[in-house]
């Protein structure tokens, strides 16, 4: 469904990416892990065009994203984003947050955005705070309902970029309850997350990244028992202290 | 064009005699302008910067005396404070003082007076700045420096006041031209409003632009990133999610500005266009009764921007929570 066949970005003068090639497939959740600024944040925005790539090329079901034809707006819509520190829209309720972008990107009337939001809500349990704003909400509820925000767009794939790093850890679990259960639904998903006991209850794969270049990319069970790479071995000692 | 431009008289000798020409003239003035501009800028630090010390200490009093000093200093115009510091001041101080200033020469009385009128209104505003950079201190040393930052744009405040009453002159001679060739008006029609309308809104709108600036970018990356996530395009997400949050933002230092301008509104004095100002200044003059109107011009001025002033705090209150 996507693939990144050997992409390098640069920031400046500064290489963020060497050569980076993965492949995702329908239904699949991948897993992104690595030390701090080893460029997943890069390489995951480079899937939805936030950021932008000097060579190489990304693949979306087949055609390239740069390909004349392919409008960026077009391709974000199907793909659905949380980040690190929600970016919630502070001016909006929690309804609104949700039904914004469906009724002006989709063109969903009122009523039915309304519906498809509160449906979701229910989903991740915040149906009461529909109401609210999302300086109301605590860090794992603004997280829920960015997460129900992307699902409002009915996407076909969804990336995360360490969705849980700016949590207290008891808020934790409920946001990666709702991540395993939408991974159990069978979407297609790309997470950047050290969050390693997630990965084992539902990673197909797991990519590790050093100094903007992918080290090592293994079957999950394979990469926790036994990383080949000196480097992932050292993370993953480091990460269980 | 109508109008029988003359610049040679630049070069002619001034009427007065003394040998001198009008451009020795001008440029005489661009130098006093400039003196003017930096000995009330260095006035204003000075003094701005030791009130708002005042009202960041811990004590009632000290900050009273400090929100004093900054309501009356702000919320008058310039031009009336100008008046008050020639006309008023000299007469309610003891009579030996006041004899004294009236013996020294005229153009060091002016000087002097310009520079007082100047660094203490410029100086209510550093004041709030220097309090606004004190009370952030504890929140991190960046917001501190970001705000004590903030004097600079005091300095282009202070400027300010100098080519607004220029841009007023500039439109009062040059739109009439425009407007009567275009529109085939005649002479008689008045147009001082419609000049001074333009000369404000260049200048203001200027400013604005810079505020607007300023709260696009002060609004984090991640809004537009989320946005477009969203499948929003550049001007959707520009309309719907960047523009609100900035103008919620800014609203306080849109209506602070909007409360400048209506005090700047009395420079129109230069034009001669019949304003609040000049009205009341004319009466004083007419009537011999100056320095009692220049007072009452002041507290009226005191009374609606003071007024508006709390609107706005009442506003930021409301919008920061
Ligand atoms: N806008 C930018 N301009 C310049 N350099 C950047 C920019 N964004 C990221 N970088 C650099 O690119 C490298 C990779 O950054 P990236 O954010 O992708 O890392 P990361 O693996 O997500 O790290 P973290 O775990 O800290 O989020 C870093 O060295 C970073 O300093
Ligand atoms: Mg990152």
């Amino acid at each position: 469904m996507i693939e990144l066949k050997s992409v390098s970005k640069w920031y400046q003068d500064f290489q963020a990416l060497k050569d980076c090639s993965v492949t995702v497939g329908k239904g699949e959740v991948v897993i992104f892990c690595g030390p701090s600024g080893s460029g997943k944040s890069s390489l995951i925005k480079l899937v939805n065009g936030l950021e932008d790539f000097q060579s190489g090329d990304i693949l979306y079901k087949g055609k390239s994203i740069r390909s004349r034809d392919v409008r960026l707006p077009e391709l974000r819509r199907r793909i659905g984003m949380v980040f690190q520190h929600f970016e919630l829209f502070p001016h909006l309720s929690v309804l609104g947050n949700l039904t914004i972008a469906q009724q002006k990107v989709l063109k969903r009337d009122a009523a039915e955005a309304e519906h498809k939001a509160m449906g979701l809500l229910d989903r991740v349990g915040l149906r009461a705070h529909a109401g609210k704003y999302p300086s109301q909400l605590s860090g794992g509820q603004q997280q829920r309902v960015a997460i129900a925000r992307s699902l409002s767009m009915d996407p076909e794939v969804m990336l995360f970029d360490e969705p849980t790093s700016a949590l207290d850890p008891e808020m934790i679990n409920e946001v990666l309850a709702v991540m395993v259960e939408l991974a159990q639904e069978g979407m297609t998903m790309l997470c950047v997350t050290h969050e390693m006991g997630f990965a084992r209850q539902v990673a197909d794969r797991v990519v590790f990244m050093d100094a903007g270049s992918i080290v090592e990319t293994g079957d999950c069970a394979a990469f926790f028992v036994a990383p080949r790479s000196e480097r992932a071995r050292d993370f993953l000692g480091k990460l269980l202290r | 064009m109508g109008y029988n431009w003359n610049w040679g008289v630049l070069l002619q000798p001034v009427a007065t005699g003394e040998g001198a020409t009008y451009i020795g003239w001008i440029l005489h003035g661009l130098m006093l302008t400039a003196a003017l501009t930096f000995s009330a800028w260095l006035l204003a630090l000075l003094v701005g910067t030791c009130f708002g010390i005042l009202r960041a200490w811990p004590s009632r009093l000290c900050d009273a005396i400090g929100a004093t000093y900054v309501s009356l200093f702000r919320n008058v115009p310039l031009i009336v404070q100008f008046f008050i510091w020639f006309f008023v001041v000299p007469e309610v101080l003891p009579t030996a003082i006041g004899d004294w200033i009236k013996s020294i020469t005229p153009s060091t009385q002016v000087f002097v007076v310009s520079v007082l009128a100047l660094g203490f209104f410029t100086g209510a505003r550093i004041c709030e700045q220097v309090r606004a950079g004190i009370a952030a201190l504890p929140d991190g040393q960046t917001q501190a420096a970001h705000a004590l930052g903030l004097t600079l744009p005091q300095a282009f405040l202070l400027v300010r006041a100098v080519p607004l009453v220029m841009l007023l002159l500039w439109f009062f001679l040059i739109v009439p031209q425009i407007l009567r060739t275009v529109f085939g008006l005649s002479p008689s029609v008045d147009i001082r409003l419609v000049s001074a309308m333009v000369a404000f809104v260049l200048l203001e709108s200027a400013f604005f632009a810079e505020i607007i600036r300023a709260g696009i970018l002060g609004l984090s990356k991640g809004q537009f990133h989320a946005a477009a996530a969203l499948g929003m395009g550049r001007y959707q997400a520009m309309r719907y999610i960047i523009l609100p949050q900035a103008f919620r933002a800014m609203l306080p230092i849109m209506m602070t500005q909007c409360i400048v301008i209506f005090q700047d509104t009395s420079l129109v004095y230069v034009i001669s266009l019949g304003d609040f100002f000049r009205n009341t200044v004319s009466i004083g003059e007419r009537d011999g009764t100056l320095v009692p109107m220049l007072l009452l011009a002041g507290a009226v001025y005191w009374v609606i921007c003071s007024g508006l002033s709390g609107l706005v705090r009442a506003l930021q209150k409301r919008t920061a929570t």
